[in-house]
């Protein structure tokens, strides 16, 4: 899922990709709605609601609202730095950062909840702000990782895509497309696994109350795991490479030997 | 050089921009604390389901109704005051007759009452001036209007 980026990633990556941060981005938007009555994966609406602050003169609510925007913008950018500076070898760590640093901020909150939380305003902004900052870290990576393919933390530009994909597909030339058909699979995986992780908090907060954002924390830590052989076990990649390269090599040679009986006989 | 300089413009912008705000106006929590008397409230439909002020209560049907109004307190003609230890002490008549924790959530635009038996008021601060402050009820439902309450300070 993080070890391949852009043009060699395949359709079986983003949808695993999506879907998994896609369901942790839900858990994360519909818990943070419950507990801070505040949005924290999307940013769409804090811009209507820092124009309508600014209009109405609060600069104080306007300036928290600029915060968690920059927040949710700064945690793009950390987790682009990371990308774009650790290649080669280091490339699976780079795209590992970012999840790492969301893991990290998502298990802070819920731990300050757990045990700190005391209900004031500055907890609920400064709480809120990290959440941003977390959803940022990981749309940030997604996006980047897979040429913009896969967005996870909000749907406004999936929906368009999805309306506009299926508008094509009402024609038959578009419908066999398979760079299409594909685009829509992956966009439906990413829209079902948000909405399941948000009705999943939404059921499951009642009951375990902050734990659900160890869940969170659990889920994004499949994805780290699921490539982690790549970097823990680099003998095996090697000794699985040479492998196939000395099958492929043997299979070329029983070609040739298949061709020169052709071509004696 | 250059490129670098173009990356940290925006921190810079929005540090200065962020500091300039925040540095001109107060904290909700501050701009609450005090007393607010209570100078015009609207029930809709609470006690007269029937009459149809604004044509959209019709279109409320009964199982949504009863789940709003079981999360409703009435409050008229009382004077209300926050305190810094988040208490908030209801008075009528000038009389004390009931004792509350107040908290803000959201960005300061989510006001919760909470009461001894553990039950809760949620109000949206549409309106908080140095004078008046603007309560609706808070609905999960997406229905706005229920209850409206204009105070206005008094200290």
């Amino acid at each position: 899922m993080l070890k391949n980026k852009h043009d060699k990633r395949s359709i079986s990556d983003n949808i695993k990709l999506g879907s998994l941060t896609a369901f942790s981005a839900g858990m994360v938007n519909v818990t943070s709605v419950v507990i801070f009555f505040s949005f924290t994966s999307n940013v769409t609406g804090h811009y209507a609601i820092l124009a309508h602050e600014l209009s109405k003169g609060n600069w104080y609510q306007a300036a928290i609202v600029l915060a968690w925007i920059f927040l949710f913008f700064f945690g793009n950018f950390i987790s682009n730095i990371l990308i774009i500076n650790m290649q080669g070898s280091r490339k699976y760590l780079g795209h590992a950062l970012p999840l790492i640093l969301e893991i990290i901020c998502l298990l802070m909150v819920g731990t300050y909840l757990e045990y700190q939380y005391a209900e004031t305003l500055q907890e609920t902004e400064a709480l809120v702000a990290l959440m941003l900052f977390a959803m940022g870290l990981q749309n940030g990576l997604t996006a980047s990782i897979s040429n913009s393919a896969v967005k996870t933390t909000h749907l406004t530009g999936l929906t368009t895509d999805l309306g506009i994909l299926f508008s094509l597909f009402t024609k038959k030339i578009h419908r066999e497309d398979k760079e299409l058909t594909n685009k829509a699979q992956l966009l439906l995986a990413i829209l079902f696994s948000y909405l399941i992780g948000g009705i999943f908090a939404g059921l499951v907060f009642l009951e375990i109350q902050n734990t659900v954002f160890y869940i969170v924390s659990a889920v994004l830590g499949i994805i780290l795991i699921y490539d982690y052989h790549a970097i823990r076990f680099p003998g095996v990649l090697i000794v699985e490479h040479l492998y196939l390269r000395r099958r492929s090599k043997k299979v070329e040679g029983v070609q040739e030997n298949i061709d020169d009986r052709r071509k004696s006989a | 050089m250059k490129s670098s300089f173009i990356s940290i413009v925006p921190i810079i912008t929005f540090s200065g921009l962020f500091l300039f705000m925040i540095s001109n106006d107060k904290s909700p929590e501050l701009k609450l604390i005090g007393k607010w008397e209570e100078v015009s409230w609207e029930y809709e439909k609470v006690d007269k389901p029937e009459k149809n002020r604004e044509g959209w209560i019709e279109e409320i049907d009964d199982q949504v109704q009863k789940e709003m109004y079981s999360h409703l307190f009435i409050h008229e003609a009382e004077l209300w005051n926050f305190l810094t230890n988040k208490n908030l002490l209801l008075f009528k008549n000038e009389n004390k007759h009931d004792s509350l924790r107040w908290k803000l959530k959201g960005r300061g635009n989510v006001l919760e009452l909470q009461h001894n038996n553990l039950e809760t008021e949620q109000y949206i601060i549409h309106d908080l001036t140095p004078d008046e402050l603007v309560l609706h009820f808070n609905s999960d439902l997406q229905v706005r209007g229920i209850v409206k309450m204009i105070f206005k300070r008094i200290d």
